[in-house]
């Protein structure tokens, strides 16, 4: 972890709903992953509408992250990710319908056809 | 235009300039930005690529040149600046950079049948090494230093510094190449039925309506403006193309192409052609691009259609 001190602390960033919370624990869970890990939350450049969402899992942070902690789980964003991303609540919705992990950005003006990419 | 048809042609490219861009994520990064589908591209190789909005709009045309460690994307230079923009506004936490080099080489495009023959007598006057895209050696007096990229079929990108700009025009004498100018290189882009950026289309046209088929690759993952893009692909509804026509005179740019009395399109350019006729590129609605019948421009000018021009088979998913 980076020497920078960091306070965790709630955001308004990014919300996680108790189903994503759900599922995210249960990923490190089956992958043995350990306690300290956390669900990195990020936007790339790219996709049909110029911006893609991004998860994954990660065990350093970097010096413009921000920590967040929820239920739990703890996340990082990094700092012009967390500008697009700020009121984003991600949902997960499982089943033989289900989507995944989703992303409802308050910020995006459009959605590709699949919701994996948008624009600001 | 002999040359260019029959022979062999060359012509200083001197309305390129290059961005470098370098990093891990570079090719990745560039592939959901770009039409062209960079992350196949071989070391060495180079492609045109065309950059769209979101919505499939034409924001500019430009060559991507791929080496070892880093990607050139050369433009011209009033597109550098927005490029730029649009590669900021992108970037997150990628491991990508991008500079424009303070030293500059000069790119040169040899043309036509006869290229190919042209490139192995200009070979064997610079360092075979250089060919395969290793950093320039440190040479003794004589080898010329040059880069060579094939982009196309008998079409070749030739990169050298600008201190070698004299040496690289007498090889290309020496090797048979006709210098041509940029018009004569225009008249060839007319002939292909290939619009450019800021001449016969801008941002109010979508990509494959200019021409630039060969620029879309829709099996490489998502890229800026794809949905559009391959909905319009797969499943037809492109409603304007550009056509190639003949005319005997210069009609107005943006005159107005009827069918009985009908608009069905507009003139987007026009050029001198070489046998004193005038060559025009138009845009022409779909329910007149296999059988347009007889044109006439508003002021009066006959324009004989000469066809729809098929991408080449180099990416036979856009034919």
């Amino acid at each position: 972890m980076s020497e920078l001190t960091r306070t965790l602390e709630k955001s308004t960033a990014i919300r996680l709903t108790p189903s994503a919370v759900e599922a995210v624990r249960r990923s490190i869970e089956d992958e043995k992953l350990p306690e300290t890990i956390f669900l990195r939350v990020g936007v790339k450049g790219g996709g049909c509408s110029g911006f893609s969402y991004s998860l994954s899992f990660d065990s350093e942070t970097q010096a413009d992250d921000r920590l967040v902690e929820q239920d739990g789980v703890r996340l990082v964003v990094d700092v012009k990710s967390e500008m697009v991303l700020r009121g984003t609540e991600l949902d997960y919705s499982s089943g033989l319908n289900g989507k995944g992990f989703v992303f409802t950005n308050p910020n995006a003006t459009g959605t590709c056809g699949c919701g994996n990419s948008f624009s600001v | 235009m002999d040359a260019l048809r029959e022979g062999v042609a060359f012509l200083q490219a001197q309305w390129l300039h290059t961005l470098l861009v370098t990093g891990p994520d570079a090719p990745t990064f560039l592939n959901g930005l770009l039409t062209q589908d960079i992350a196949r591209m071989a070391v060495g190789a180079a492609r045109p690529s065309a950059l769209a909005d979101r919505l499939g709009h034409f924001e500019g045309d430009l060559w991507i040149a791929r080496d070892a460690d880093q990607f050139q994307l050369c433009l011209p230079a009033d597109r550098l600046s927005f490029l730029v923009e649009r590669l900021d506004r992108h970037r997150f936490s990628e491991r990508v950079t991008w500079i424009v080099p303070e030293a500059r080489n000069e790119r040169w495009l040899l043309l036509g049948p006869k290229a190919g023959v042209a490139m192995a007598t200009l070979e064997r006057a610079a360092v075979p090494a250089v060919r395969d895209f290793e950093p320039l050696p440190a040479l003794g007096q004589g080898a010329l230093r040059i880069r060579i990229r094939e982009t196309a079929a008998n079409e070749f990108l030739i990169e050298a510094p600008a201190a070698e700009n004299d040496r690289v025009r007498v090889e290309l004498d020496r090797a048979g190449a006709q210098p041509v100018s940029s018009t004569a290189m225009h008249l060839r882009r007319y002939e292909s039925g290939v619009g450019a950026y800021g001449f016969e289309a801008g941002a109010e046209r979508l990509v494959p309506e200019v021409g630039l088929l060969d620029r879309l690759h829709y099996d490489k993952g998502c890229f800026l403006g794809q949905e559009t893009l391959a909905r319009l692909h797969f499943r037809g509804g492109l409603n304007w193309r550009l056509n190639r026509f003949r005319l005997h005179r210069a009609p107005a740019i943006g005159s107005a192409l009827l069918v009985r009395g009908e608009r069905v399109g507009w003139i987007a350019g026009c050029i001198r052609a070489d046998d004193a006729g005038v060559r025009g590129l138009g845009f022409l609605h779909r329910r007149f691009h296999e059988e347009p019948g007889t044109l006439t421009t508003i002021d009066g000018i006959d324009a004989e259609p000469l066809g729809l021009v098929r991408p080449p088979a180099s990416n036979p998913e856009t034919a």
